[in-house]
């Protein structure tokens, strides 16, 4: 999926999220049509530009423009999901949710007077989406499914790009590598909340330690593949 | 919150874990929604840990299709608490069969080839009442001989002798033929057999040949026997 990177690129400041004034995010290749969310996803990442948050870009998403449409849709996409994958039981309910979501912000955007500051650009799309969440949880009326382990081929072409398959393979070796090099028992642990799912609290009982034990080791183990996997994404180019 | 706030209480994971409280969730979405670098911490925290369930997944079906063979019956008697032991007591045996037992053994068999002169007892002329029961003195594991008349009669194809230790129990027997009977016999006691006590040797009949008839006793001697220590 794709993922946001963020860099200075020359000649451009990176303001940090402190100020709130801008964040950088990546631009993808113009896709082919103006199709929202949805499409412009789908096409996954070809090529990664850096753009800001910035009246420019703006004023870009209030025209239309497809290729701004699609960057905005695809950063935002992956936050929203990763919101909602703890609040909603079904991929089919995260993905009404995110839809909805992208109506009305664009909706939003494009209305007179209605958002005018680049910068809230972030608050303006987790606002909207907790409302959204909101009258799903009142309107829910119908049975949630439970997750369905079909492949969701709204999301993942069915067949990959090379460059997909070799970036996955990439993460694959990085995990592996990152793994091998943990304790019997961390690597026993991480499965034990990860794979099986069992409470933490018994699993951090059963093992001897503390939550932060738990959080450190993630925290540690995720910080090598961290680095790899952003600076893959800044680098990759189109295929 | 604010960008520091986030770093410094690791947000990025525990929002991962899910073990931010619901107020500090919310706190924290609106932060990242708005935050570059904590928005590309959590997508790579993510993909991390969604890589990781994939690679133990498959490390543990891997596992399962190597898993170690069912343990035999008898896989006890190879666990280090019972084998030590058992290890030690039979290279404890060895040991002694080769110090003690061998060269023991080796030092009857160079006597046996050894010629030597043994002591004889003499039954010849019986126990005649009256006289002093015949005794000899042997060394220790020593072998001797018994020298006798055996009352031989017409009728019997063979006769038996049969040595009779000072506790009742049989501890030596041989057949001696007719023909061998018409002489004086010399009876060779194995070393070892014999302890210091009085002996009963016993003299019986045996009438046809291959008969299951019990011997008819024909005569019994007694003999003293002492042993040097």
């Amino acid at each position: 999926m794709a993922s946001p990177m963020f860099a200075a690129p020359p000649g451009q400041l990176m303001t940090g999220c402190s100020a709130k004034t801008s964040a950088i995010g990546f631009e993808e290749r113009p896709p082919a049509s103006k199709e929202v969310g949805t499409a412009a996803f789908a096409r996954g990442r070809q090529g990664l530009q850096f753009v800001a948050f910035d009246d420019s870009y703006l004023e870009r998403l209030r025209r239309g423009d497809s290729e701004t449409e699609g960057h905005f849709v695809s950063y935002f996409s992956e936050l929203i999901r990763l919101k909602l994958r703890s609040r909603l039981n079904s991929k089919e309910a995260i993905e009404d949710v995110r839809q909805e979501t992208f109506v009305r912000v664009f909706s939003l955007i494009r209305s007179e007077g209605r958002l005018r500051q680049s910068d809230r650009l972030g608050a303006c799309v987790n606002s909207v989406c907790n409302n959204v969440l909101l009258e799903h949880y009142r309107s829910r009326s119908r049975a949630e499914s439970t997750l369905s382990n079909d492949a969701d081929n709204v999301f993942v072409a069915p067949e990959p790009s090379a460059h997909r398959v070799l970036e996955e393979n990439e993460t694959k070796r990085m995990v592996q590598q990152i793994l091998n090099q943990l304790t019997e028992k961390d690597r026993r642990l991480l499965q034990s909340v990860l794979l099986d799912e069992r409470d933490k609290d018994e699993v951090c009982e059963e093992f001897g330690i503390k939550r932060d034990y738990l959080r450190v080791l993630v925290h540690r183990a995720k910080q090598s593949f961290k680095s790899s996997y952003l600076k893959r994404l800044a680098v990759t180019r189109t295929c | 919150m604010n960008h520091r706030e986030a770093i410094r209480s690791m947000a990025v994971d525990q929002y991962i874990l899910d073990e931010l409280e619901p107020e500090v969730r919310q706190e924290f979405e609106e932060h990242f929604f708005d935050c570059h670098e904590c928005a590309a911490d959590l997508t790579a925290t993510a993909a991390f840990l969604d890589s990781t369930k994939v690679a133990l997944c498959a490390e543990a079906l891997r596992n399962r299709h190597t898993a170690a063979p069912k343990k035999s019956l008898f896989h006890f008697l190879f666990a280090p608490i019972f084998a030590l032991p058992v290890y030690a007591l039979l290279l404890l045996m060895t040991v002694y069969q080769y110090l003690v037992i061998t060269p023991r053994l080796a030092n009857e068999v160079a006597e046996l080839k050894t010629p030597q002169i043994l002591p004889v007892i003499s039954l010849v002329g019986g126990n005649s009442r009256g006289a002093l029961t015949p005794s000899v003195t042997l060394k220790k594991s020593q072998a001797f001989l018994i020298n006798l008349d055996i009352p031989a009669k017409d009728g019997f194809s063979s006769y038996t002798c049969s040595l009779y230790s000072p506790a009742g129990s049989r501890v030596s027997v041989i057949e001696a033929s007719a023909e061998q009977a018409k002489d004086t016999i010399s009876i060779g006691v194995p070393p070892g057999t014999a302890t210091s006590g009085t002996y009963t040797l016993k003299i019986s009949g045996n009438q046809g040949h291959n008969s299951t008839k019990p011997g008819i006793d024909l005569a019994t001697y007694h003999l003293q026997i002492k042993t040097q220590i």
